[in-house]
């Protein structure tokens, strides 16, 4: 596998490859394993007849429904719309890891060094990525057809692979993307980042602008319109060449852009595209005045400004999603309405009340998402700090670890409360100006207990960090995701009432509908301590990483 | 209170302990670090005096870094303890860190972040530096202080690290690897401060593998191999127990064999006819000499090993030559 520089990415993959491949396999085998079983029952119509209510959803994935009255048509729209989305973050997280990231690594200096072209280097490495997200759709394909086999309902295979086809065309589009960001940004961070918002925006374009004939015009920039245009599991649909052509054309253009600049950039640099003017040096660039900037006075301050343009740049995405939510609300109100008195909502715990409170809560809560990723993103960044060697400077001062950690935790709360603040007002002054009335204390409450899930989820990640900080953001994502499934399938699933009310989305307890529960977050809030605490006595006494 | 004669209590002990430590900069005991199985030091007793600069020698891997991130409290050790200017590096650590300055051998800093923002973010964790020294230790190093770290080179970036480690004017500076991409001149100018550092009673305690620094710049050297100390000395005093390596010229046929016989007596080559080369310990020099004064001679020729040979010395496999350890010169 060192053969080449294409055995050799496809060999770096290979860790990624199994957990993204198991976990999707995973989840196709289950879902089409159980609920084939279900559709070829006797609930077969109440399961149609939901689906149809679900696909009056602004925000539901996938398109338009078709042929949900064959199993294919019915995987296809109920399940298999997500798996471009999750797929795109893959390869938008290895798209932009494909240049920039092993740019900032410093891999790519050597690598440079042996007589390969940056064409061929970049080609190479592509292509190590194609192949890594085909064999993650080769488990993806397995689960479905081996929970078929499971639940003795049928899907043709071959059309199943070509709806993975489909799902590769698309996820790829973003990938190219995630490369030419990586080529426009000095950093993977920065190149993911504006990737990440690139899918967010193509999703939402493609399903709440498709709500509102005025910005019906946007879908046609969504990789996610032209790939819901093809649907082989569904016989009156197929697979669409045309559309399908676009996506290959677009992921081929996008392609080619990232590998024309990257080609023509400083190694190390970014597109003079989008470069800055240098700074001007002066006659004596070592008498320089003594820098006067009051963030550079002590770690808390010097955190506060390292985080607080994060803290606004992940609460642009959540902003923008409510503004778009709440301007097609009051046209969409009563299909709302409809689609609450579905049992696919009631399973996932939503009330049938006709209040503008119930009705907002869903987007609420699909928003403040957001800002839970963003607090296991500010575990990593904290993790970051010891295992890029920053630490080992910063803790040579006189500054006690204990206070070191509880000054970055502090700091990591206040971005979560300036982000969701933001997000709150926003959603506010929407309400107010596209004249839905919502109650300004429930909608406090809401925002209020999600403040409190980041809480617990920073303090948990500053917990597990200071015990094992090379598998905590492993651990900490996979604890938020089972705990968001716990919380939103745990009843369709029908999980013990105990391990539904262990998540810590189902303490928040609708704050829309019923206000704050004290009763609820108070011992989020007391857990939050106590993992802190934790996280103080273990962070006091133990090796500090070497830089890697 | 009675105290018995000549057995020391308990406290008068501790008190001649803490006395000893106190005049230390440097004092470990019996250090051990592991890591699970691997081997990280072992029963390290190191001792650096107040006011000298101590030079920490061992190829990659034999513990010096273990060693360091020991006394700066960033690694726990598994056994033993260690003292920094008298205080315990586990106890006292924030203490410790007043009173040092530190350099890692690997750092990282903040990549958007000017050198000298960077510079004044470490002077406020301090308590505060006076920036004329900054820019001083910016000038002699001919540092750019306008530039992002991002922007640095190896070089550059290192001296930041110096300029953050020497810039409050510690007692202690600890250094992992210096001049690590320092081009010559610089090594030099780093030189002068450390000198300058010693003469102002301060103590240096730096890593390092090139032994040129090291005879140039340092009072002490320890050298480690395999998380051990294998010797620990004044640069006289290291010199002083070398081999003496020799060449006689004879006016007639060297007498090869006899000299081979010689207790004390290493490495015996014929260079030609007349010549013999060899390497003679302290204890066999007499016995050279007296050997060689049965014979005519007509040259002899002795010549002192340099540090680096003594420290490939340590550092040979038993039966490895210096050629086979790596020594050229």
């Amino acid at each position: 596998m060192l053969g080449n520089i294409f055995l050799k990415t496809l060999r770096d993959y290979r860790l990624t490859i199994l957990s993204w491949g198991l976990g999707l396999g995973l989840f196709n085998l289950f879902v089409t394993a159980v609920y084939g079983n279900i559709y070829s029952g006797p609930d077969k119509a109440q399961l149609v007849a939901d689906s149809f209510t679900l696909s009056q959803s602004p925000v539901w994935p996938g398109g338009k429904a078709a042929d949900l009255n064959t199993f294919g048509g019915y995987v296809t729209f109920r399940f298999l719309g997500m798996l471009p989305v999750v797929l795109g973050i893959f390869t938008l997280m290895a798209g932009s890891g494909l240049t920039r990231g092993d740019e900032e690594k410093g891999n790519f200096d050597l690598l440079l060094s042996t007589p390969h072209s940056r064409r061929s280097v970049l080609l190479q490495k592509w292509a190590g990525l194609v192949v890594a997200l085909l064999a993650i759709e080769v488990f993806s394909w397995t689960g479905i057809m081996l929970g078929v086999a499971l639940s003795k309902t049928d899907l043709d295979g071959g059309a199943v692979a070509l709806t993975h086809v489909n799902f590769m065309a698309c996820a790829l589009v973003f990938g190219s993307f995630a490369m030419l960001t990586g080529q426009l940004c000095g950093s993977r961070k920065g190149a993911g980042g504006w990737a990440g918002a690139g899918l967010v925006a193509a999703f939402f374009m493609d399903t709440l602008a498709g709500q509102n004939q005025a910005l019906e015009w946007l879908r046609y920039f969504s990789p996610f319109y032209y790939h819901n245009l093809s649907k082989p599991l569904a016989p009156s649909v197929g697979l669409n060449w045309g559309p399908f052509s676009v996506l290959v054309g677009a992921c081929t253009g996008l392609l080619l852009a990232a590998l024309l600049l990257y080609e023509r950039r400083d190694h190390g640099d970014i597109s003079h595209l989008l470069k800055r003017s240098q700074t001007v040096v002066g006659p004596d660039p070592y008498r320089v005045a003594k820098p006067r900037q009051l963030w550079l006075l002590n770690n808390f301050s010097f955190g506060l400004r390292v985080g607080l343009p994060g803290a606004f740049y992940w609460s642009v995405l959540p902003s923008l999603y409510l503004i778009l939510g709440l301007s097609v609300f009051p046209s969409v109100r009563s299909e709302l309405l409809n689609l609450l008195k579905s049992d696919v909502y009631k399973g996932l715990g939503y009330l049938a009340l006709p209040t503008n409170e119930n009705l907002l809560s869903l987007p609420i809560e699909v928003a403040l998402i957001i800002p839970c990723i963003y607090a296991v993103v500010l575990v990593a960044g904290w993790i970051g700090e010891e295992t890029s060697g920053r630490l080992e400077l910063v803790l040579s001062t006189p500054e006690p670890r204990w206070r070191l950690l509880v000054s970055r935790y502090v700091v990591a709360v206040i971005c979560i409360a300036v982000s969701i603040s933001f997000i709150g007002l926003v959603f506010g002054l929407t309400a107010w100006a596209s004249n839905v009335t919502v109650d300004p204390g429930k909608t406090f409450s809401m925002f209020f207990t999600g403040w409190v899930v980041c809480v617990i989820i920073l303090a948990g990640g500053f917990g597990l960090a200071a015990f094992g900080p090379r598998w905590t953001v492993g651990l900490l994502g996979g604890l938020v995701v089972a705990s968001y499934i716990e919380a939103s399938l745990g009843k369709s699933l029908e999980l013990p009432n105990w391990v539904i009310s262990l998540s810590i989305f189902e303490q928040s307890n609708k704050p829309m509908n019923y206000g704050l529960s004290w009763a609820s977050l108070s011992p989020m809030l007391i857990l939050s301590l106590i993992f802190i605490i934790l996280a103080v006595v273990r962070f006091q006494k133990r090796d500090m990483l070497k830089s890697t | 209170m009675k105290a018995t004669v000549g057995v020391p209590t308990s406290s008068t002990s501790s008190l001649n302990q803490t006395l000893a430590s106190s005049s230390c900069a440097i004092l470990t005991e019996k250090l051990t670090k592991t890591y699970g199985s691997s081997r990280g030091v072992i029963d390290l007793d190191l001792e650096v005096r107040q006011g000298e600069v101590f030079g920490f020698l061992g190829p990659n891997g034999a513990g010096k870094t273990t060693t360091i991130r020991v006394l700066m409290n960033l690694i726990a050790p598994t056994d033993g303890r260690a003292l920094v200017n008298g205080l315990d590096s586990q106890r006292d650590s924030v203490e410790i860190k007043r009173q040092i300055g530190y350099l890692p051998g690997e750092f990282s800093l903040y990549p958007n972040l000017s050198g000298a923002q960077t510079l004044q973010y470490f002077a406020n964790l301090r308590g505060g530096v006076d920036w004329k020294y900054i820019i001083s230790l910016a000038e002699r190093l001919e540092l750019d202080l306008t530039k992002k770290f991002k922007q640095y080179s190896r070089g550059n970036k290192q001296k930041v690290g110096i300029i953050q480690a020497m810039m409050h004017k510690p007692r202690l500076l600890i250094l992992d690897e210096p001049t690590s991409g320092l081009d010559p001149l610089n090594q030099q100018e780093f030189y002068k401060l450390v000198r300058e550092v010693r003469e102002e009673g301060r103590t240096v305690f730096f890593s390092s593998h090139i032994m040129s620094e090291v005879e140039k710049t340092c009072d002490r050297v320890g050298i480690i191999r395999d998380g051990r100390l294998v010797k620990l000395g004044g640069i006289g005093e290291l010199t002083g127990i070398k081999t003496q390596q020799l060449e006689l010229t004879f006016a007639g046929p060297a007498p090869l064999s006899e000299f081979e016989r010689l207790p004390g007596v290493e490495q015996v080559e014929a260079i030609d006819t007349q010549i013999l080369r060899c390497v003679v310990r302290a204890d066999g020099l007499d016995g050279v000499v007296r050997l060689a004064a049965q014979y005519a001679l007509v040259n002899l020729a002795s010549r002192e090993p340099s540090l680096e040979e003594i420290f490939l010395n340590y550092y040979r496999e038993p039966g490895q030559t210096q050629q086979e350890a790596g020594y050229v010169g």
